[in-house]
């Protein structure tokens, strides 16, 4: 048979379209596509067996619960915990990218160094050679009896570290032991400066008031850990506080307020005594002891239409608040300040204070409760003593480390390089990321990260309930870094100090085993499981071992309720006189709208930013990428304004304008946004887009730039703004 | 032997916008449990990958006057969804067992038909390579795969979870999944419970009475994709917003893909 042209086509077309309607090319297909995704360009998973367990967050001072999934010993997951006895079960958006943290790109894989300037770029540095730098410093200012001159700044005191920073300090000889201003503290130490109450720290119970008054604190945003504030949310159908929120700009937390109260900014003070002056004659409140004295007599002052000229709020608005708030139990004054936004003032604090007085709720359940302390002392000796950062002398330090754990707010950089001397001093940051107040250093020896080493985190500041939790070292230290204490132990034995040993990581076990011992010796309080099913009396505990054992696997030491110490008056110490006299000095508010250029629009400069964020990275990259990604967050350089006030003066969306303050000034570009308040201008805290703490980040020195250094409350100032 | 079938379900989400804080907690929570990349950094802003997102909705009065909410916006999951129409290799599909829409990226040939079809804007595309920092792929979640450069994707109520919870209560015995058993990411990770997820066909999960709630909406009704994410808000400017008026939301109307920049 022979084979012809035509049937060889016949043949080859037939098979073709034979093929074509067989699976063969279609599995062909679907194979290359598999194929193409698994290809080893594309990243793959890890692979392991999986497990869970709990631990506590030490990205900020929350000590929220933790729930960690695992392959193998890596965690891929990072959950909250429901029904966790301190946080409920709530995380912020960092803690949810907690385990990527420490993969991060910008991670101190290595001693690093730059030459004095925050803005210059970052050498990579032998190990070695760093320790002995900043050793060889150390020797020769304790050889000069310059120990005085040397410093750490502690970015989160109680913990156990704090300890070895203190005994650090001791061996050095007179170190000073240095904290953060920080709004919240501030308005507990407001209450400590006013009479000798709280001699246990203050705590706001938000689960048992009627009703909260916040001035400016962000109470659904984070404020209080992430997300509300415990007792604000309530489960379906059930009930939370009236929440009035009486701030400037409108915000998540005015969203989700009962009542807003749009004040003219920097006008808290007169708020709080016109309030105080409502309720005594809408509630007649059998008030008749003075905190301190002439302060009936500005409360009588602030009549609704006084408090109305100052603060823009009109008297009946004033008037309908204070009736609504009658009648539902016991009424809780918050202030505090935002992370984003900047600190109340003290004058704008010990209003607030005074008003939960007039509240009568100081001591009582469901407003501000005194909490027991921990049965330790926080307080171990220091030579050099304890102050904080502002406090300290521009030019009087010379060798300072910085703590490497992330602030809750926004630091001022040029405060942190004002306080050193000019030409030798030499900042030092103990850090696995170059964020925060290390943005500023001149040196970094890297250390461990959250997870790395065990930690011990106590309850916040202002937090309802003590509480104490560990966070385990899951994540096991990687070569590059080094244990805080072990840092501590290293320098010390570099520059010869007598004790060594005393900070170093041993002597760290010690001090927490120590802190458990006392908390079972002192057999009050329960161990809570992490999703808070179990309770058990710590007078049950059987061992040291055993409650070692549970608070690593995620329990929590919660003491027992703040018992009722009801507060009749608060008694006036020696500096209390002069107190007063910055309340009545603030009364009249604190908008300046004064302008830095004669030629340029006057605007009130105000700041914002994401409570969790605002205090700077490092941001997990998930985080940055959906910072970037979303039209939710400004762009670095917008200044928010209102569109009407725009409008009034001639500005568009996107145009380019110059913002002029005392210090110098900037360009940023306009956005219009519905929520600002005529005539203020809103710029962004915290740190840019990328999160990293770049040295020509913006955001990572607005505070700087844009405020002076000098005011703590940096929150509101004059302004202006005119067309480039 | 006769195999007991499990019953079909219908999964549904229920956002109260009134509870919602912007804190973006449902964004993270999302990206980390579905392994979404990282674009470069100098990638346009609208070429990057967000499940779920968080748009900012007011009320255009002005201030103080003015109010604000946030809407998170992931895939409805449309009983009608125009993206499995439009999909020439059937690389969308919708599980009758569970009503969920699922994306099969192995099949997409990144058409990008689905993106145009979608009216929520909740399709994403892959214009890049994924590619995670040095070590950061030990943290990847081993139960869902990473998708490649261009195709597209979308949220699929984390069908990795109802797998572990299939798993978990197959290992129990247990042929039908409690209420709580399963529950996306979002849900989880956010800190006012403004979130709830649940099978609509399961008396227990309580979504019946949210369902029928007079607050409860869903986004462009009229269009009769018959969503299957609901929201909630007491603010009726809100709900009409939500139903007929989308595009008038800040960021929302620029479709994705289009060249706009981040500031």
């Amino acid at each position: 048979m022979s084979v012809t042209r035509r049937c060889f086509l016949k043949f080859t077309c037939g098979a073709a379209a034979g093929t074509l309607i067989s699976p063969l090319p279609w599995k062909l297909l679907d194979d290359a596509a598999i194929w193409t995704q698994n290809g080893s360009w594309v990243a793959q998973t890890p692979r392991g067996p999986v497990s869970s367990l709990f631990s506590t967050c030490t990205l900020c001072g929350a000590g929220c619960g933790l729930r960690l999934r695992q392959v193998g010993s890596d965690t891929v997951s990072v959950q909250g915990v429901s029904g966790h006895p301190v946080s409920q079960g709530a995380l912020c958006p960092a803690g949810l990218g907690l385990a990527q943290i420490l993969h991060h790109p910008a991670r101190v894989r290595g001693a690093m160094k730059r030459d004095r300037s925050a803005t210059a770029p970052w050498h990579p540095m032998d190990t070695t050679s760093a320790y002995a730098e900043v050793g060889r410093k150390l020797a020769e200012l304790r050889a000069a009896g310059r120990s005085g001159e040397i410093a750490i700044l502690d970015l989160r005191p109680g913990r156990s570290l704090s300890v070895l920073y203190r005994n650090f300090l001791a061996t050095a000889g007179a170190g000073r032991y240095l904290t953060l201003p920080d709004g919240r503290q501030d308005a507990a130490t407001a209450l400590a400066e006013l009479a000798g109450v709280p001699r246990h720290a203050p705590g706001y119970d938000f689960a048992h008031a009627g009703a909260v008054i916040s001035f400016g604190a962000p109470v659904f945003d984070g404020w209080c850990g992430a997300g509300p504030a415990p007792g604000l949310i309530p489960a379906t159908g059930g009930t939370r506080p009236v929440v009035v929120q009486a701030s400037s700009n409108a915000s998540p937390t005015t969203n989700l307020a009962d009542v807003w109260l749009p004040l003219r900014p920097g006008t808290e003070t007169a708020l709080a005594l016109g309030l105080a002056h409502l309720l005594r004659t809408e509630w007649t409140l059998p008030f008749t002891e003075e905190p301190w004295p002439g302060y009936n007599d500005q409360v009588s002052q602030h009549t609704p239409r006084r408090v109305a000229d100052i603060t823009g709020l009109s008297p009946a608005l004033l008037q309908t608040t204070a009736r609504s708030l009658s009648g539902r139990g016991p009424v809780l004054a918050v202030g505090g300040g935002a992370p984003g936004a900047g600190p109340l003032g003290q004058a704008e604090e010990l209003a607030i204070w005074a008003l939960n007085l007039t509240l009568g709720n100081l001591g009582q359940a469901g407003g501000v409760v005194f909490r027991p302390d921990l049965p330790w002392s926080e307080a171990a000796p220091v030579p050099g003593g304890t102050t904080s950062l502002r406090e300290v002398p521009d030019g009087s330090l010379d060798l300072l480390l910085v703590d490497g754990s992330l602030p809750d707010s926004p630091v001022s950089q040029a405060l942190l390089r004002r306080k050193m001397r000019p030409q030798s001093g030499l900042i030092v940051g103990l850090s696995a990321f170059t964020v925060g107040p290390v943005a500023e250093a001149d040196l970094i020896l890297p250390a461990a990260g959250p997870g790395e080493w065990l930690q011990d985190v106590t309850a916040q500041a202002l937090a309802p309930r003590t509480s104490y939790a560990l966070a385990r070292a899951d994540a096991g230290l990687p070569a590059f870094a080094a244990h805080p204490a072990a840092i501590l132990e290293r320098l010390a034995r570099t520059a010869d100090f007598p004790t060594p040993a005393s900070c170093g990581p041993d002597r760290h076990e010690e001090v927490v085993t120590d802190r458990l011992q006392s908390l079972l010796s002192q057999g009050t309080g329960h161990l809570v499981s992490p999703d808070g099913t179990t309770r058990t009396p710590v007078n049950r505990v059987a061992s040291l071992r055993t409650f070692r054992k549970a608070l690593l696997a995620g329990d929590c030491w919660i003491a027992p309720p703040a018992p009722a110490r009801p507060v009749d008056g608060l008694h006036l110490t020696g500096g209390a006189r002069p107190l007063f006299e910055t309340v009545a000095a603030a009364a009249p508010g604190r908008l300046v709208s004064e302008s830095a250029d004669p030629s340029a629009c006057p605007v009130t400069l105000m700041f914002d930013g994401q409570v969790g964020i605002a205090g700077g990275g490092a941001l997990p990259p998930v985080v940055n990428k959906l910072r970037r990604e979303s039209n939710f967050l400004p762009a670095v350089d917008a200044a928010r304004v209102n569109p009407d006030f725009a409008r009034q003066n001639g500005w568009h969306a996107g145009q380019p304008l110059t913002l002029t303050t005392k210090r110098g000034a900037w360009p940023v570009t306009l956005v219009l946004d519905e929520t600002v308040q005529p005539g203020v201008v809103l710029l962004p805290a915290g740190p840019g887009p990328t999160g990293l703490g770049d040295p020509d980040d913006l955001r990572t020195h607005i505070i700087d730039i844009c405020s002076g250094t000098d005011d703590p409350v940096w929150r509101v100032g004059p302004a202006a703004l005119r067309k480039v | 032997m006769k195999t007991q079938q499990a019953k079909p379900a219908r999964y549904v989400m229920v956002i109260d916008v009134d509870r919602c804080n912007g804190c973006g907690n449902c964004m993270v929570g999302c990206a980390v449990e579905n392994n979404v990349s990282v674009p470069p950094a100098d990638a346009l802003a609208n070429r990057g990958l967000t499940w779920m997102k968080v748009y900012r909705v007011g009320n255009d009065r002005p201030f103080p006057d003015h109010q604000t909410v946030c809407l998170p916006i992931p895939c409805q999951h449309c009983d009608h969804a125009p993206c499995i129409h439009v999909c020439p290799v059937t690389a969308v599909q919708r599980d009758e067992q569970t009503g969920i829409v699922g994306q099969i990226p192995e099949r997409c040939m990144g058409c990008r038909y689905c993106m145009a079809a979608c009216p929520y804007h909740a399709r994403y595309f892959n214009w890049f390579t994924p590619v995670w920092p040095a070590g950061m792929e030990k943290t990847l979640n081993p139960d869902v795969g990473t998708r490649m450069r261009g195709v597209a994707e979308k949220c699929n109520f984390c069908h990795g979870r109802l797998d572990r919870a299939r798993e978990r209560a197959a290992a129990e015995g247990r042929r039908q999944l409690d209420p709580g058993d399963y529950v996306p990411a979002c849900a989880e990770a956010c800190p006012t419970g403004a979130i709830r997820f649940g099978d609509a066909l399961d008396e227990r999960s309580g979504m019946k009475d949210l369902l029928a709630a007079p607050e409860t909406f869903r986004l462009l009704e009229s269009l009769g994709t018959e969503p299957k994410v609901y929201y909630q808000s007491r603010h009726a400017w809100v709900r009409q917003v939500g139903r007929s008026r989308l595009a008038r939301v800040r960021g929302f109307e620029t479709p994705a893909g289009e060249g706009v920049t981040h500031g």
